[in-house]
């Protein structure tokens, strides 16, 4: 369920490098663009009232799941499925960490029998072409169009 | 000084496990992206992804960065547990709060509040409570008023504690 609200958070920092921040909800169907002029205008208005300096501000959403139900017994956030992708036109690499990655995702077969991820199971060939739809990249925005490896990991 | 908007904004999946403990899912897509667009995929690329996943999805974040890449210099001496505390009344009633770091003396009272005639202060409540403004309580109803406004200090954490002491 989508929080009615969206956060406006302005992170200020004073003269020994510590921060905070003035955070302020704004409602949830507020666009980016709206957001944006809003912080900055929060932040105009803030300025003459500290002696601390904008560093930095994000603006988000967030949504729980009601009802989450129970995670299988014993599931482990450690027992990661990792999925390392490439944006081919530049050669840069990104990663896509799943906890507690199912074991019937893993290969059976040696070599790597419950290492590698099965890159042709359903789940995966789902989740892959979904990442390219959505334009996913790493936080340098280079997108991704390939997956180039996917394996288990003891990953927190 | 000038605002910089992140390369992208990020999808955080929060996923929790048998002994409870928590985990998480970064998906970083264009920072151009709708947020409404993004909020969407969301949905979807959580039930692709609890599918693959012996956790259980507790929730989603969408977070989108900016920095301002020339920042001022503090001022000398300020100190981020130094807060003005502004208590808003809202539409329906009820009450929201935030708290600005560092506030100026020149905002306050002798007693600690704050002084609502000062000439920031008057355009900080101005500008919250206008009419065209988005700022809103935690139910999503417009902020309309002040009730409060006051200084208070809080504990320094560890990292705030200064190093050479």
């Amino acid at each position: 369920m989508l929080q009615p609200v969206a956060k406006i958070e302005l992170v200020l920092m004073d003269d020994t490098g510590s921060t905070s921040a003035v955070i302020v909800n704004v409602p949830s169907g507020s666009t980016v663009e709206t957001c944006d002029a809003s912080a900055i205008a929060l932040a105009s208005l803030v300025a003459p009232m500290s002696d601390a300096v904008l560093v930095r501000y994000r603006v988000s959403w967030r949504n729980q799941v009601e009802a989450p139900g129970v995670a299988e017994s014993g599931a482990a956030i450690q027992h990661a499925g990792v999925f390392i992708f490439e944006d081919t036109g530049i050669g840069s690499l990104g990663l896509v960490n799943v906890p507690a990655i199912k074991d019937d995702l893993l290969v059976s077969s040696e070599p790597g029998a419950g290492v590698l991820i099965d890159q042709t199971d359903s789940r995966v060939v789902a989740l892959v072409a979904d990442l390219f739809t959505i334009e996913a990249s790493n936080i340098f925005g280079d997108v991704f169009d390939a997956l180039v490896a996917a394996y288990r990991q003891s990953r927190v | 000084m000038a605002i910089v908007a992140a390369p992208t904004a990020t999808l955080s999946f929060t996923w929790k496990d048998a002994s409870g403990s928590i985990g998480h899912t970064d998906i970083h897509v264009p920072d151009g992206t709708l947020a409404a667009v993004a909020l969407t995929a969301a949905e979807a690329l959580g039930a692709l992804l609890a599918a693959m996943s012996d956790c259980v999805l507790l929730g989603y974040k969408l977070t989108y960065n900016r920095v301002e890449n020339a920042p001022g210099s503090p001022v000398a001496g300020s100190r981020v547990e130094e807060k003005g505390n502004f208590i808003w009344t809202t539409a329906d009633g009820r009450s929201t709060r935030f708290s600005i770091p560092a506030i100026k003396d020149t905002q306050l009272n002798a007693s600690g509040s704050v002084n609502r005639s000062a000439v920031a202060t008057a355009a900080l409540i101005a500008g919250v409570t206008d009419v065209d403004a988005i700022f809103a309580g935690a139910s999503g109803s417009d902020i309309t008023a002040i009730a409060k406004a006051y200084q208070s200090f809080r504990s320094s954490t560890r990292n705030e504690l200064p190093t050479d002491g």
